[in-house]
């Protein structure tokens, strides 16, 4: 490219670098914070704390359902949008789409009052629903866009070897689509997982909260030990960040699908 | 051969996308037109009703409950017309969040598009590290802002905090300032800490444009002589337009949802100082119990939002065409 001077090439490494530094500090400090006065004792006595199994597991909990229920439900809905013809098919999706511009906090009421009437506070299952409607309208955005993307012919081709229409998704399209599907999967994941809001309005009980309320949980719970607080936002960082370092690219196709539309 | 593709729920071919209206079908035909909808209805029931339940049903209560004073468990409900409207117009916390989202979303737009700019660029021309690179950029996007709150929370700390302690050591210790704690400068501290977490973003979307960019034109500049600078503001900012338009976007729609790293960071003090938009529904609904009025917010907020889409399909359209 166009930089004539080994000069100039020099500054552009150099200004890289010192932003490069930069955007490692702030990780940097978390973990040496979390060594503060005890270093690795701080991990043990966090992970021997009772309560921090359980914020875990109720994490991996509703990640693991949200995923499940809102995968399954964007596959058949980007697929039917994208390549069937039906009554009413742009008004559907243009309501659902409609749902992305929608901030949370808008609905924490309104949420409540539904989640309440179904039991749904302090129960796993009303965070999984309330996250699955959140995260719907971003995910069909995501998955439509590369079913659209994808070729007519293969699935004309089928239908005219006699397959059916459930034939034709299962065995032809859902196949095609796996990178649009995990990509989707990453997302929801790191939705489910860094919820914040509605885990703090509608999980009140910490039996049934999630890591994110784990920091401010200890803040009370073990008279503000910096140290440990800092282990605890390590340890609740661990899984999303193993899950950056090995599918880093997706995570960045994501972005740019987003970017499309 | 040809009825039997009639009768398939699936799309063709491009030019039959809109079949034509035609009122005399034979009835088997009408019959097949049945059952595509019945079964493309199948496929996409389940998030239309995930959405109907979840959100559009939220928003009629919403706007329901906006008319009627209530703290959301007591059984008297009082009618009182837009008396919270106009309770809302009168409270100057309420402009003032408006007031803070405000500078949130231009501040972080501007900033974080320009960053995410030259970091992309210059990653572009450069070799090396550029991958791993990429990735230390990017990497706050994966955090909870609740990690990235509390990590700053320390650096910005008055009496221990990184920030300050530098200052003294090089002998700067008269610009040291209460970062979160003073109402002048709380807002500005959290707005860096989002520009932080999202400037990897832009700078991939960037990058990711900029690769489509082809490299004829990068050479004409070179031969028209044009700097490394002047090639960045006259040939690569004009050719993202559509880049730069979708992160103003995605930006307006974040500072609107932003509600995580300013509850973890401040919790929209000191004072008011830094209440937003959803800091100040949360407060008064889920801790001041002002349901009927919170849901008043909640319908202006919501109508902020749509606005912001149809300004966003309008500009869309224009520059599609």
């Amino acid at each position: 490219m166009n930089v004539e001077s080994k000069k100039s090439r020099w500054v552009i490494n150099l200004v890289l670098m010192l932003a490069s530094i930069v955007w490692l500090f702030p990780i940097f400090v978390m973990f040496k914070e979390s060594l503060r006065v005890n270093g690795f004792e701080n991990y043990i006595a966090t992970l021997q704390n009772p309560n921090f199994p359980t914020f875990v597991f109720n994490s991996f909990f509703v990640a693991f359902f949200m995923i499940i229920i809102s995968i399954t439900i964007l596959a058949f809905a980007a697929f039917a949008f994208s390549k069937l013809e039906f009554a009413g098919k742009r008004l559907l999706f243009n309501m659902v789409l409609a749902g992305l511009m929608l901030p949370v906090a808008s609905m924490i009421v309104p949420l409540f009052f539904t989640l309440r009437s179904f039991d749904g506070l302090n129960n796993h299952w009303g965070l999984i629903g309330a996250e699955v409607a959140f995260f719907l309208p971003f995910g069909l955005m995501l998955i439509k866009g590369y079913f659209d993307e994808l070729p007519n012919e293969l699935m004309e081709a089928a239908y005219i070897d006699g397959a059916t229409i459930l034939e034709v998704f299962f065995k032809v399209m859902l196949p095609l689509a796996k990178p649009a599907l995990a990509t989707a999967l990453i997302y929801a994941f790191l939705n489910s997982w860094n919820e914040y809001l509605m885990v703090l309005t509608f999980m009140t009980d910490p039996a049934y909260q999630t890591v994110t309320m784990a920091p401010s949980f200890f803040k009370d719970a073990l008279g503000g030990d910096p140290g440990k607080i800092y282990a605890s936002l390590v340890l609740i960082s661990l899984p999303t960040m193993v899950f950056y370092i090995f599918f880093q690219r997706f995570f960045q196709k994501g972005m740019t699908a987003g970017a499309v539309k | 051969m040809q009825t039997e593709q009639q009768e398939l729920p699936i799309k063709p071919k491009a030019e039959t996308l809109k079949p034509a209206p035609r009122p005399n079908v034979p009835k088997k035909k009408r019959k097949g037109k049945m059952k595509q909808n019945m079964v493309g209805w199948a496929f996409v029931g389940p998030i239309v009703l995930f959405v109907v339940a979840f959100i559009y049903y939220g928003i009629f209560y919403n706007a329901y409950n906006s008319f009627f004073s209530w703290d959301g468990i007591s059984f008297d409900k009082v009618f009182v017309g837009f008396e919270n409207y106009a309770e809302m117009f009168r409270d100057p916390d309420f402009y003032l969040s408006l007031k803070n989202t405000f500078i949130f979303t231009i501040l972080t737009v501007t900033i974080q598009a320009f960053i995410g700019l030259v970091l992309a660029y210059f990653l572009h021309t450069q070799g090396p590290l550029r991958t791993a690179m990429k990735s230390v950029f990017f990497f706050p996007v994966v955090l909870s802002p609740v990690v990235l709150g509390a990590a700053f929370s320390q650096i910005y700390d008055f009496q221990f905090g990184y920030i300050n302690e530098f200052l003294r050591a090089i002998g700067l210790g008269s610009l040291e300032q209460n970062w979160l704690g003073d109402p002048d400068i709380a807002l500005y501290s959290v707005i860096a800490i989002n520009i932080f977490q999202w400037t990897g973003s832009s700078m991939v979307m960037y990058y990711m444009a900029m690769l489509t960019i082809e490299k004829e034109i990068f050479e004409a500049a070179k031969i028209d002589g044009a700097g490394f600078f002047r090639t960045l503001w006259s040939i690569v900012f004009p050719n993202l337009k559509g880049t730069t338009f979708t992160l103003s976007i995605l930006g307006v729609i974040g500072g609107l949802k932003t509600f995580d790293l300013v509850w973890i960071t401040t919790a929209g003090g000191p004072g008011s100082s830094t209440e937003f938009i959803s800091t100040y529904l949360f407060r008064k609904s889920m801790l001041q119990q002002e349901v009927g009025f919170s849901s008043a917010v909640a319908i202006i907020l919501l109508t902020i939002a749509l606005l912001i889409t149809y300004i966003q399909l309008r500009v869309q359209k224009k520059m599609d065409n």
